[in-house]
């Protein structure tokens, strides 16, 4: 539990400042062949590779989709749609089983 | 990337820039640190960061970008339609939009239920408000002394000074200018006396039109009851007598007539 509450807030333990230069954390600092261009067989491997915990995945995804979308000086409003269009698919499928049992005769 | 724009972003200390090894460096005077000590951290970290061991080809300084990618319809990305192209050509992706609408709606994965009105309202309202205020927040953030995160110094003047010669041919057009200016004051006022001129003669002109008026209709009216005293006078004279005779005058009168005939 120490060692856990240790790593947070801390740099990921591929990063290397006199490798990698000043921290992006959109950047995945240990590199893999992308996820399309992986070979069926080698699904599996692949997966063995990858660090179960999803947290650091997620929170590249988030800082690269606010560097590609929000953060730019002239960013228009796509991003801001696609994160509610994506806050509200996550939001219908949560309700989804109360929706579901809609009546239409009431 | 990041720790620069959050240099940038504490506007309201002094941010001071130092050139070191070809490099100009941004940096945030904290309380208490000198100016030599932040030298000398700024050089351990150009150690650390730009030491003989970076990696710049693998992992350059990544830059943010002056726009997000380009989309269609306002948030789908180019990239989407791109991939699609190659396998299913100009309409796939349409066709594959409009297919997935109408399967989940039709299998009632998206229940068209009260939330969907919401849906609509919401996207209806978000559109009219991103085409009212779009433009003008747009604006606003690329203003100058705006909500600038991004702010560039000011570009230094390439001409520090003007040469004699040239400041002599300002002086020249300045008494152009003025001349210009001064008849132009001339041009305002003749066409306010003017314009004056006119006003008075219309004034005069509706004040004697209404005196000749006025002159007109008491006569008028004098004429009218002079006329109207006369003959009631006159009818009034007439007794019973008078007209008994002028009655027996006139039948007299048709008699010695129809004797003639």
């Amino acid at each position: 539990m120490d060692k856990f509450m240790q790593r947070i807030g801390s740099y990921p333990a591929e990063y290397k400042p006199h490798i990698h230069g000043p921290f992006n954390p959109a950047i995945n600092y240990k590199p893999d062949t992308p996820f399309k261009d992986v070979k069926l067989g080698e699904l599996g491997k692949w997966f063995q590779r990858r660090n179960p915990n999803p947290v650091p995945a997620v929170s590249r995804a988030y800082w690269r989709y606010c560097q590609t979308w929000l953060l730019p000086k002239k960013a228009s409003a796509a991003g801001l749609i696609q994160l509610i269009l994506g806050a509200s698919l996550f939001y219908y499928v949560m309700s989804y089983n109360t929706l579901s049992e809609y009546d239409y005769s009431e | 990337m990041f720790s620069k724009a959050a240099l940038r972003s504490g506007g309201l200390k002094p941010v001071f820039s130092v050139q070191l090894q070809n490099r100009v460096i941004q940096c945030i005077s904290t309380r208490g640190a000198s100016v030599s000590e932040h030298v000398k951290n700024w050089n351990n970290a150009n150690k650390i960061y730009y030491g003989p061991q970076r990696d710049n080809k693998n992992y350059p300084i990544k830059k943010l970008p002056e726009t997000n990618p380009p989309v269609r319809h306002g948030f789908i990305p180019e990239s989407f339609f791109t991939t699609l192209y190659e396998k299913t050509g100009v309409t796939g992706p349409y066709v594959f939009g409009i297919g997935l609408t109408t399967y989940l709606l039709s299998s009632e994965l998206w229940v068209a239920e009260h939330g969907m009105i919401e849906f609509m309202a919401f996207w209806l309202s978000f559109y009219l408000v991103n085409k009212k205020f779009g433009p003008v927040l747009a604006n606003c953030s690329s203003r100058k002394g705006g909500m600038s995160l991004f702010k560039k110094p000011r570009p230094v003047p390439s001409k520090q000074s003007r040469s004699v010669e040239e400041l002599i041919e300002m002086e020249s057009g300045q008494k152009l200018l003025f001349e210009a200016k001064r008849e132009n004051v001339d041009l305002q006022l003749e066409f306010h006396y003017r314009q004056r001129l006119a006003d008075v003669h219309h004034a005069v002109k509706r004040r004697l039109d209404y005196e000749v008026d006025v002159e007109a209709a008491k006569r008028r009216f004098e004429q009218q009851h002079m006329v109207n005293w006369i003959v009631k006078s006159v009818t009034k004279s007439i007794t019973a007598q008078q007209e008994k005779e002028s009655i027996n005058k006139c039948i007299q009168d048709l008699k010695t007539l129809a004797a003639h005939v």
